[in-house]
């Protein structure tokens, strides 16, 4: 009897932070793969020479996937310390992801267009938005750091 | 500590949608003009004076992106099948605002002067493929510096093709001091431009003493041929039956020599 009121109480802490981290993780695979992806067909026709290289769209996935993965984790648990510790995880997963997905910020590119032997060389220095999305990052770190400092004083205060 | 949390929150939020925003749209931006055929480029127009071959490449651009187009530099550098570089042009302009259009004359010169120092005179007689790297560098939205190049193989049409002067084996008694020999003078004009000028050719002996003198103009339309039979007067005293023509052209598209021997 003890243990199944035990089974109760514990299913019931459990179930709404696996449907909450279910849901949020859909929500950040709708929003960090789908909708780039619907973004790029519509903004490239079909009938266009250009289109998303298989390497980006690989680069896409494992974006999705880091973010995905962070963000059902930090509600898997939540309300514990490892919350905030994968809050921090992310931020410097995610900067070392952007690093190496923008090659360090220079993003180069070869293209053939079809039915010729051309190729179209791309050159883009993106080393501000490199910088940008680094300061992002650490932004993230910071509150990660600062959330799991408040966290762990709020228990001291409580003991 | 809470409300240090959350505007860190909020600001990191804030900052993820604009940079978002703003690096899709600068990146679809130049694409948005290639897609919308806002780029136009005319057709070359070859033209030469003062011993220089320009060949213009008007083109437009309607910057009907999200942001400004700053510092467009186009660049193209022609070279031999050596690498020898034969010319490099560059044409920049300086700001297309959002919105606003541009229309500019990208020119590709060669000049003869540029052919001879750099030993490539092969190019004025023979035909040879030449590679035209092309680079276009701008700035979106004055902050993201952006290249696209690529390389063409083109054909080259020597404008002198085939050059030739052939004498006759046998010269003839004119008088009693010169004889008359007969050469034929024939070059192909492969080149885009009509060649016209003056043409001199300079007999020598084997000594290199001038014997024989002989000017006239010459015409040939491009993709034409210039095919002249000549009858030059030579000193009979001097000849040998051996020696070199030299072959002198001059008009506006500069001046060309080049040696042939006869005889032997």
């Amino acid at each position: 009897m003890a243990d199944e009121g035990n089974l109760k109480s514990v299913l019931k802490k459990i179930i709404p932070n696996v449907t909450k981290a279910a849901l949020k993780g859909f929500v950040m695979f709708l929003l960090t793969y789908l909708l780039p992806t619907l973004v790029v067909e519509a903004m490239l026709p079909s009938s266009s020479p250009f289109g998303m290289p298989s390497e980006y769209t690989t680069l896409l996935c494992v974006f999705s996937a880091i973010v995905v993965f962070f963000s059902v984790v930090t509600e898997l648990f939540s309300g514990t310390i490892l919350q905030h510790a994968f809050c921090v995880g992310r931020a410097i997963v995610l900067i070392v992801y952007f690093v190496y997905a923008l090659n360090g910020g220079i993003f180069m590119s070869t293209f053939q267009i079809p039915g010729q032997q051309q190729v179209i060389h791309i050159f883009a220095d993106l080393r501000a938005f490199l910088a940008v999305l680094i300061l992002i990052n650490l932004l993230g770190f910071a509150k990660g750091m600062l959330q799991a400092i408040n966290f762990l004083s709020g228990k001291a205060e409580l003991k | 500590m809470r409300q240090s949390i959350r505007a860190l929150g909020w600001a990191s939020k804030i900052l993820w949608i604009a940079t978002t925003v703003f690096m899709v749209t600068s990146l679809y931006s130049p694409l948005k003009l290639i897609l919308e055929r806002q780029i136009d480029i005319g057709s070359p127009q070859p033209s030469f004076s003062n011993g220089t071959m320009t060949v213009s490449i008007p083109f437009f651009i309607n910057n009907t992106g999200f942001y400004d187009i700053s510092d467009l530099n186009v660049t193209t550098s022609t070279t031999d099948c050596n690498s020898t570089l034969i010319s490099t042009s560059t044409t920049s302009v300086q700001n297309i605002p959002r919105g606003g259009s541009v229309n500019e004359t990208h020119a590709i010169s060669v000049s003869i002067d540029d052919i001879i120092s750099k030993n490539l005179t092969y190019l004025l007689l023979h035909d040879a493929a030449i590679i035209l790297d092309v680079s276009v560098g701008l700035r979106i939205a004055h902050l993201i510096p952006l290249r696209v190049s690529t390389s063409v193989d083109m054909s080259w049409g020597a404008p002198f093709y085939n050059a030739s002067i052939r004498i006759a084996d046998f010269p003839e008694p004119y008088n009693s001091t010169h004889y008359s020999i007969t050469a034929w003078s024939s070059f192909e004009n492969h080149s885009p431009f009509d060649v016209n000028g003056t043409l001199r050719l300079e007999i020598f002996n084997e000594r290199e003493e001038i014997i024989g003198l002989w000017i006239d103009q010459v015409s040939a339309p491009s993709g034409g041929e210039y095919s002249e039979k000549v009858i030059i007067y030579v000193r009979l005293s001097k000849f040998s039956g051996t020696g070199e023509v030299l072959a002198y052209f001059e008009g506006p598209l500069g001046s060309v020599e080049w040696r042939f021997t006869y005889g032997g």
